[in-house]
């Protein structure tokens, strides 16, 4: 099956697991389970993330949304704040949830939990770090000496984080095998 | 010294020296001989302007949006002076370089940049190790050529240059802003406009407190504005971008230069790359007159449109499309059929994220437009083939699509 179609099922299977714990998924969180479900998890979507100002985002991901939107699956709505946006299952999202695989649906049920409970600042700083790690080729070679270049990394794209934000992340990713 | 440009849509744009060196190295000039629409000409005539104008027009809009910003909502941003100078110089000339990696006929054609690469890629690679980079280096400072580069292809990773970035690639940004009228100019077709100057004025910026970025917002003036914008872009994706003979000519281009490129893609060194422009692909087909691939594209013996999606289909029709696309692919031969999807256009169209700004509330601009919730992402796909057997092809399709909905229930 096409990469798109195993994805708009996994963004409604998310959606869709999501009413089922109680959680509200919102854009942010969405944008980064999906970033940890492709980048972290190895599941291929063909999703490109860039960095945005909430950390890795993926303009396709949105666009996908737009889509199971249109085909009355999901709704998605500003959030009370008046930042970002939150989404919620609506008629025919049942009817996509075969497209996606158990592996994956197991993947994403596990991310929700690791991720649902977390504010936004931490999602940023979770998904950045990782995404800093990823970058630097030291670390992939030796993790423990090069702590203080990922530190330096995200604190260089977000400098409104703390230095013990970020190795609170660096301790979060290691022990869900993350990085 | 500053030298000025004619524009038709804009009068004169003006650039300084810096900007105007940039312009003379070879790899900016390559750009007037890359054509903004690729194919498109062969559909709609006049579409002959280039990446050049297009990048200068770019330059001009993103300046004109910052002011526009900067007069109004300076404190936000919290840039002091010397700031204001530093970020509209790198905005300007991330601008002007934003398109410097395209290969010849823009769009067509980009699967053959190698190892996955792709224009922006190219982009990046002439900004920061070419002497561009060195000229911006020399003039904003060792190591911003890179942040330029970044800015440009939307890769941007501090919170300015992610704000600079947005202004430039964003959904309303200069990029989009100056192809949609300029295409729109030089094609003919009057949807495709819209009130640029109005649109500049009635975006504004807010701050996110909880990571201390900006981000763009619509004051609520600028709603009809807006809808015009989305109008105009959505016309030019269906009649324009995603025109039936222009994706088949496309996909021909495509495969005539997969068989002329060593190795089947561009060169990976950028010195090598910028030999390639129109005009060389011009000259290749010249030399390869005759050849059936050639005369796909210059006799008009393309492939024909046997069957297509409506503009929205839904996942179901997705998927029996890509179903329909294995059992003609079996019927009639891979190498007499071609298939072309919405989802993998270099365009595409979808509703902007942005919030408007009512009575001191931020509400998403598709709570405030019924225009704009009913416009829906296009998502069309199509089946191409050999003009001689299309006849066939189409009615093999079309029995095909008629009984599987029957079967569900909506035929």
């Amino acid at each position: 099956m096409e990469k798109r179609l195993i994805r708009l099922g996994a963004i409604a299977y998310t959606v869709y697991a999501g009413k089922q714990k109680g959680i509200t998924v919102g854009h942010t969180l969405l944008q980064k389970l999906f970033y940890f479900l492709q980048h972290g998890r190895d599941i291929d979507l063909g999703y490109r993330y860039r960095l945005h100002h909430f950390g890795p985002y993926c303009k396709e991901l949105w666009a996908d949304l737009n889509y199971l939107e249109d085909v009355n699956a999901l709704s998605v709505k500003g959030s009370p704040s008046g930042f970002g946006y939150n989404i919620f299952p609506e008629a025919k999202i049942e009817t996509l949830l075969e497209l996606v695989n158990d592996e994956i649906k197991e993947e994403i049920s596990e991310l929700l939990n690791f991720l649902s409970h977390r504010p936004v600042r931490e999602l940023e700083c979770l998904a950045t770090t990782h995404y800093v790690c990823k970058e630097i080729q030291e670390f992939k070679e030796d993790p423990e000496n090069s702590k203080n270049n990922v530190i330096n990394g995200v604190l260089a794209l977000k400098p409104h984080l703390t230095e013990k934000e970020v190795l609170n992340s660096m301790e979060i990713l290691r022990k869900k095998c993350l990085i | 010294m500053y030298k000025d440009y004619r524009d038709p849509l804009y009068g004169f744009i003006t650039v300084n020296e810096v900007e105007q060196q940039i312009i003379d190295t070879c790899y900016f000039q390559r750009l007037r001989n890359i054509n903004q629409l690729g194919t498109t000409f062969l559909v709609y005539p006049s579409a002959v302007h280039t990446r050049f104008e297009h990048s200068l027009g770019t330059l001009y809009i993103i300046d004109k949006l910052l002011d526009s910003l900067l007069l109004r909502q300076k404190e936000i941003l919290g840039w002091g002076m010397d700031d204001i100078e530093h970020y509209k110089s790198m905005a300007r000339l991330a601008a002007l370089l934003h398109d410097i990696g395209h290969a010849p006929f823009s769009h067509a054609a980009e699967e053959l940049f190698p190892n996955g690469m792709d224009h922006e890629d190219y982009t990046y690679a002439i900004i920061t190790s070419t002497e561009i980079g060195q000229i911006i280096d020399k003039y904003l400072g060792e190591g911003k050529s890179t942040t330029v580069a970044e800015i440009a292809v939307g890769r941007a990773k501090d919170k300015n240059a992610i704000f600079l970035s947005e202004l430039l690639t964003g959904d309303f940004g200069a990029d989009r802003i100056d192809y949609l009228i300029r295409d729109s100019y030089h094609l003919g077709v009057e949807y495709g406009r819209f009130d640029v100057h109005r649109l500049l004025n009635t975006l504004l910026v807010r701050k996110n407190e909880e990571n201390d970025g900006v981000e763009l917002v619509l004051e609520e003036g600028g709603i009809h504005t807006v809808e015009g914008f989305l109008l105009a872009r959505y016309f030019m994706f269906l009649d324009v971008y995603y025109h039936k003979t222009r994706r088949i000519l496309d996909c021909h281009l495509g495969e005539f230069l997969k068989k002329v490129l060593d190795e089947g893609t561009y060169p990976l060194d950028v010195e090598k790359f910028i030999y390639w422009d129109d005009h060389k692909v011009w000259s290749l087909l010249a030399e390869n007159k005759g050849s059936e691939q050639v005369s796909r594209l210059l006799d008009r013996k393309h492939f024909r449109m046997a069957f297509e999606t409506n503009d929205h289909p839904d996942y179901v029709e997705l998927e029996r499309f890509d179903w329909l696309k294995d059992l003609v692919k079996n019927k009639f031969g891979e190498e007499r059929i071609r298939f072309d999807e919405a989802a993998k256009a270099p365009y595409s169209y979808e509703r902007p994220p942005i919030f408007v700004l009512i009575q001191d509330k931020y509400v998403p601009l598709k709570d405030c437009s019924s225009l704009v919730r009913s416009l829906k992402k296009i998502e069309k796909c199509r089946v191409y083939a050999e003009p001689g057997i299309r006849d066939d092809v189409k009615l093999f399709c079309n029995n095909f699509w008629k009984e599987r909905q029957s079967r569900r229930g909506d035929g």
